[in-house]
């Protein structure tokens, strides 16, 4: 019998369906959420949406997160934002690096660091991305300069506070904290799948 | 219940000892740039220069009041200088963010419409040449 059509593995890709088109419409919502709350400083987002994207880095494997992250970007854009705008080419560059980051903190450091510390990781990255292509497209050298410090003391504290949601979203919600997810991608904590399976 | 999955925790040493880093730069920064700077209105001579992408294309007295528009890659921006403040006025941008940046005074500090690629700062004196009160091409 073909291995992926056992009952086990088309229950599993369901739930896998189920589970990254729901992600993708939460972290639309909260896209959303975020362009519409004034924030101090107007460039900075609160990168509300990254809470979804950090849990399910760390629950539920980079596959899965990627898939979310990249869907929620370019929807987001094509219903919010040109699709082919400039804004566009700045926001897809910030997630794709902020979401490198986070991944490659959440697979070698995360148990060392914790939520926090990845999120803000993944902030920095992202707000230094779009800065530093801004400046790019400006030819201005002294703009970075002038700039760091509001995006590295903004990226602290939303990334803190991202970080701080995520990892409730991870306790309190059932489907991340119960590790049925974990045999979905690589395991950041080190954790054989194998471990899971057997409770299936 | 039985768990096979553990949660990785919440904050560690290793991320406080980045935040407080970071923090602690970020103050120092500031901190160094407010005990250096002069108090407001009393340094004379500033000049605010509007560059487009990479030409500048003006420069102009901050204490004088005066207004003007600048057109850019995306449209024409309307630029205010008043009471020894910039700001832009009826941005083409989707976003309007150099709209919401607010008036800058300080010497510099930055408006910048990124899809115009219009750029204005606010420049000590001396800095190239006199201050005009014009324009020197209002381009595109």
């Amino acid at each position: 019998m073909d291995v992926s059509q056992t009952p086990y593995a088309i229950r599993r890709r369901t739930e896998i369906l189920a589970l990254v088109a729901l992600a993708t419409v939460f972290e639309l919502v909260l896209f959303v959420l975020d362009s519409t709350i004034p924030k101090p400083v107007p460039w900075i987002k609160l990168g509300l949406a990254n809470i979804i994207t950090l849990a399910l880095l760390v629950c539920g494997g980079w596959r899965v997160a990627l898939s979310v992250h990249l869907m929620r970007i370019v929807i987001g854009a094509i219903f919010w934002g040109g699709l082919f705008s400039p804004f566009f080419l700045l926001s897809f560059s910030g997630g794709i690096v902020s979401f490198l980051v986070m991944a490659q903190a959440a697979r070698w450091i995360m148990p060392a660091l914790g939520f926090l510390g990845v999120s803000i990781l993944g902030a920095l990255a992202h707000n230094f991305t779009q800065l530093v292509l801004i400046c790019a497209a400006l030819s201005d050298r002294e703009l970075i300069s002038f700039l760091w410090p509001v995006v590295t003391l903004f990226s602290l504290i939303y990334g803190c506070f991202v970080g701080f949601s995520s990892f409730h979203l991870c306790r309190r919600v059932p489907v991340f904290a119960s590790g049925r997810l974990v045999s979905l991608g690589w395991v950041s904590n080190g954790q054989a799948s194998s471990e899971t399976d057997s409770r299936l | 219940m039985q768990r096979a999955f553990k949660l990785p925790p919440l904050f560690t040493s290793l991320d406080l000892l980045l935040i407080f880093t970071l923090g602690a730069l970020t103050v120092s920064v500031y901190g160094y740039r407010w005990l250096n700077s002069p108090p407001v209105g009393q340094e004379s001579g500033l000049q605010v220069m509007i560059r487009l992408e990479d030409e500048i294309v003006g420069r102009f007295a901050l204490d004088v009041d005066t207004s003007f528009t600048v057109t850019g890659y995306l449209g024409s921006v309307q630029i205010e200088i008043s009471g020894g403040s910039v700001h832009f006025h009826n941005a083409p941008c989707p976003q309007k963010i150099c709209e919401k940046s607010g008036p800058i005074y300080s010497r510099g500090s930055v408006l910048v419409c990124a899809p115009n690629r219009l750029l204005a700062r606010i420049e000590g004196p001396g800095t190239s040449g006199e201050t005009r009160q014009s324009l020197d091409s209002v381009t595109r």
